[in-house]
């Protein structure tokens, strides 16, 4: 309950956030050129908070908090006084009108850069670039990284932590490029290696790149296979497994660590398997049988049992601060690449190399917004900024009804010297909105599968 | 007339359970092309379609791509979700239009745009029903629950509209809805959905409660066919689309419901994995 309370809190305000962010460049831009704003409203519906300023303009917060806009004079929506003329939108040289529609996807990168850049600039924990695993037959074991190297660079670019590697990967994978690794091996040779991403199937391009389709699993302190938490009505509890049991074998396979559990059990959907546990120093066996998840579309087994993450040890942990200048080029550069991104992923699956079940709805963007409310301010802060640069992408896509709608119909213009017709306006409209419904549909409908899987 | 109803139903309904329970795959598929048939002719002749020879190349054609897109595997989840969204249109701008008095002509088309709505009611109607049925020809399990649901709705408006129907639904399409029979659809709905998540599925709390919201969208979809064809009907300044089903009106005016219901229905059943064979073309 308190999950759900908190992705509901997370949501609006973070759609609140971005929102008045984003109508805040619209209005903002618009009133230095000196066009007529009517109203600034943060949120739809009836207004709750609502006040006029000297200059007539009324700020307004809405009762939904789902979205927001700001209403300029325009003669295409009611009549004008005529003093009032050359200040209303739509008498506007087409430059001005462009500005103020483009304004509002760039403040919401500008957010996005400001926001990167505080996080930067307050200090980034991760973990040192060091492999843990490599996965069998996967791309990574091709390409010779094995379990210990320590990845110093990456084309160049210097590694401080594990993590700061995913994003270029991403980006790098979906161009179907190879990159080069400076690494140190386990056996302390200075080598480099090159990993063809161009052999990591499309499909495995998602949010699990790195582990899943590369085949690269960070270092991790390895977890002693011992049961924390039994779920009631699963088969571990059924079988009479209990908390504290230390896993010694599956089927005779000796168990050293919890990973081991794992790949064992998600192996055997609905296959007995033989448990040999050590419970208060005495040995028993234990007969279980997994039940058959999905993970994606691959059957696994599982039991219903959970284990203690353990701490990682002082100098695994790497703490990197960035001065002002250094985060704001960092966080401008996040922010491009994170567009670039998003943009190929969505080409990607108009051309349907990428499956289209990456796109997330609001049920996964609620779901983000409350845990990464509950870890921290700068968590909540990261999730701003990567809807932020989605919401800026989106809006910039070249559908009637978007800004990106409005700057094609601008650059026909630009071209024909004329408006474009109504006629023509009317039909952008119908198509941008079957758009619109066919993406929010497509959404929701993997939020729910991600939900009941 | 309600004897001539009842009548009707004595017949209809036997050749109904025959087609569920009784033809295999093939022959249900010839049943759905039947059905097809005669529903298109009444909608070109509801569409203004006057010409014998234009009728029959507009049939053709709507039966012809039917089996186009069923053989090339194009019906799947991506199409219902193409079709869903469709349908979420049309249920906005009902919501826009529905309570104005006036011409209603927003929310339908002219012409040809007229001619292609029928096929985006019905193509995907038949082409769903296939993809239930195909999932298990000998218990049409799926294909039952679909239209217990319709039906529990259509009682249920009905009761309640009777009873307690005062304020109207949408006035200007169709004057016998009323907001008080749609309560009552939506709740004569979720009767039979709590039946069926409990018993037949047993679906845990969290996926009941999933499974009821979506049952509510399928009939408020379920009232939004009924009323775009009764857009359609008014502007052709008939009440029934066809006379083919005495004291029912033509087979549109049967299925009309169901097309709309049809996709979310589908898309929830691919969602809660409850296809038990491959069979969907997915």
């Amino acid at each position: 309950m308190l999950e759900f309370i908190y992705s509901i809190a997370g949501f609006v305000v973070a759609l609140g956030i971005l929102v008045a962010v984003h109508e805040f460049g619209h209005f903002w831009v618009a009133r230095k050129l000196g066009i007529k704003v009517l109203k600034f409203s943060v949120g739809f519906g009836k207004a709750i908070w609502s006040r006029t300023s000297s200059d007539g303009t009324v700020y307004a917060v809405g009762a939904l908090p789902l979205g927001g806009y700001v209403k300029m004079l325009d003669e295409n929506e009611g009549d004008v006084a005529e003093e009032d003329l050359p200040r209303a939108f739509n008498r506007q040289p087409l430059w001005k009108r462009s500005l103020v529609v483009l304004a509002g996807p760039m403040f919401n990168f500008f957010f996005a850069i400001a926001a990167y850049s505080l996080v930067f600039a307050g200090g980034v924990e991760g973990l040192t670039p060091v492999v843990g695993k490599v996965v069998e037959n996967s791309v990574a074991e091709a390409d010779g990284f094995r379990s210990g190297d320590v990845l110093l660079s990456v084309d160049g670019r210097k590694l401080n932590t594990w993590q700061e590697q995913r994003l270029y990967l991403f980006s790098k994978a979906l161009a179907r490029k190879t990159v080069h690794y400076d690494v140190i091996t386990s056996d302390g040779q200075h080598i480099s290696r090159a990993l063809n991403l161009a052999n990591v199937p499309m499909s495995d391009i998602d949010a699990n790149l790195v582990a899943g389709g590369i085949g690269l699993i960070g270092w991790y302190p390895s977890v002693p296979p011992v049961i924390d938490q039994v779920i009631n009505g699963k088969p571990a509890q059924m079988s009479g497994l209990q908390q504290g049991d230390l896993i010694t074998s599956i089927d005779g396979e000796e168990v050293i660590s919890w990973n081991d559990v794992v790949r064992l059990i998600s192996a055997s959907p609905g296959k007995p398997l033989q448990l040999a546990v050590s419970r208060q120093g005495y040995s028993q066996t234990v007969s279980v049988t997994p039940d058959m998840a999905m993970d994606g579309n691959k059957e696994i087994g599982r039991i219903g049992i959970s284990v203690k993450p353990v701490d990682v040890p002082e100098d695994r942990i790497v703490d990197i601060r960035y001065g002002p200048v250094e985060s704001l080029y960092r966080g401008t550069e996040t922010t491009w690449m994170m567009s670039v991104l998003t943009l190929r992923m969505l080409a990607k699956m108009v051309t349907l190399e990428v499956s289209s079940k990456n796109i997330s709805g609001p049920i996964t963007i609620a779901q983000y917004a409350g845990k990464s409310a509950q870890v921290g301010f700068t968590s909540f802060l990261l999730f701003l900024a990567i809807v932020s640069v989605s919401l800026g992408v989106l809006n910039l896509l070249p559908i009637p009804i978007l800004d990106g709608g409005h700057l094609l119909y601008y650059s026909i213009e630009a071209v024909t010297r004329r408006p474009v017709s109504e006629k023509v306006m009317i039909w952008g409209q119908q198509l941008g909105i079957l758009l619109l419904f066919l993406l929010m549909s497509l959404a929701v409908y993997n939020d729910l599968g991600r939900l009941l899987n | 007339m309600l004897k001539q109803r009842l009548l009707t139903a004595a017949i209809l309904i036997p050749v109904f359970l025959a087609a569920l329970f009784l033809m295999d795959g093939l022959e249900f598929a010839i049943f759905l092309a039947v059905i097809l048939i005669l529903s298109l002719n009444e909608w070109a002749n509801l569409s203004g379609i006057q010409s014998i020879a234009v009728k029959l190349a507009y049939i053709t054609a709507g039966v012809v791509i039917a089996a186009i897109i069923q053989y090339s595997g194009l019906v799947g989840q991506a199409m219902f979700i193409l079709v869903f969204a469709l349908w979420l249109i049309v249920v906005l701008r009902l919501i826009q239009f529905g309570r104005q008095v006036h011409d209603p002509k927003a929310t339908a088309g002219n012409g040809p745009m007229a001619w292609l709505d029928g096929y985006f009611v019905l193509l995907p109607t038949v082409l769903g029903l296939q993809v239930l049925k195909a999932d298990d020809p000998a218990v049409p399990q799926l294909l039952l629950i679909f239209f217990f649901i319709i039906w529990s709705a259509d009682t249920g408006a009905y009761l309640a509209g009777r009873t307690w129907g005062k304020n109207k639904l949408a006035p200007a399409i169709s004057p016998g809805k009323t907001i008080e029979g749609l309560i009552g659809g939506v709740i004569g709905a979720q009767i039979i959905a709590v039946l069926v998540g409990i018993l037949v599925w047993e679906l845990s709390l969290s996926k009941l409660l999933l499974w009821l919201l979506a049952v509510a969208l399928v009939t408020l979809f379920s009232v939004a066919g009924d009323l775009f064809e009764s857009i359609y009907k008014r502007r052709a300044g008939v009440k029934d689309s066809g006379r083919l089903l005495p004291g029912h009106g033509g087979v549109l005016d049967r299925i009309d419901s169901a097309c709309a219901a049809l996709p979310p229905y589908i898309l929830v059943i691919y969602q809660f994995d409850l296809l038990t064979k491959s069979a969907a073309g997915l």
